[in-house]
């Protein structure tokens, strides 16, 4: 499982993000996604949709950004997705998306909100997968 | 009348309204109206394992039939929502019009 990277807390220290940090962090990159570069929306059995863009050069995802309904834990859980990706290869990228990886990263979230974390994982790996296949 | 309370203020509302009026008014069966369900946004503390307002809140609700919901921001931004009572979930205004949605309230009053 990938550490998250720590955040500085008060007073210089550090210390490991929270729910509510990939929550702000979530909503903050998706005001800063453009419509047009995003992929295509999935929608879950609850009526939550999702939508993840990226920005792959050289093989590398060099930018995610994404769209989701306004559940906040659907949010979290697309920004866990996303910063796991960024800076990555492709290939590689894909490999940080394994299943329950993405869920097992917010272990605060009760069980009837954890499928949430399958919408963002299917949709970023699909995002991701396109991608891949662009490029070979 | 069916009633709805949603504890969204940071007024004394649950330590006080909730623990000293609407709790013991409805342990006695003398609230005067059906409580369908209550929705806690800040002072949702009392939903954590342990409170002893919260457990006997639960009680009363498991006897009545009554909802109850912790807001999920707010559980999570207090890094309490894998903490909270037996059964009792967090949700978003949509989880809880659903959860309601078998037995409307009349009035929804906010504290």
């Amino acid at each position: 499982m990938i550490e998250p990277e720590p955040r500085t807390g008060c007073c210089g220290n550090r210390r490991t993000p929270t729910l509510s940090d990939y929550i702000d962090d979530g909503l903050r990159r998706s005001r800063l996604t453009a419509s047009d570069a995003l992929g295509a929306a999935c929608r879950d059995d609850a009526g939550h949709v999702a939508r993840f863009g990226v920005h792959i050069a050289d093989g590398v995802v060099t930018s995610v950004g994404f769209r989701a309904s306004t559940c906040v834990t659907l949010v979290a859980y697309c920004e866990v997705a996303a910063q796991r990706v960024s800076g990555r290869r492709v290939a590689e990228a894909l490999r940080t998306l394994q299943p329950a990886d993405i869920a097992r990263a917010l272990p605060s979230v009760p069980p009837a909100k954890r499928d949430r974390a399958q919408l963002a994982r299917a949709l970023l790996i699909a995002l991701l997968e396109q991608a891949k296949e662009l490029q070979t | 009348m069916k009633v709805a309370y949603i504890f969204a203020t940071q007024r004394h509302t649950v330590s006080y309204v909730l623990g000293r009026m609407i709790l013991p008014q409805l342990e006695e069966n003398r609230h005067g109206v059906d409580v369908v369900g209550m929705f806690f946004e800040d002072n949702n503390y009392v939903l954590v394992r342990g409170n002893l307002l919260g457990e006997r809140l639960l009680a009363v609700a498991k006897a009545k039939g009554i909802l109850l919901m912790g807001c999920d921001q707010c559980c999570y931004e207090r890094e309490i929502a894998d903490q909270l009572l037996e059964g009792v979930p967090i949700g978003c205004f949509p989880d809880l019009y659903g959860a309601l949605a078998g037995n409307m309230p009349d009035q929804v009053i906010t504290l």
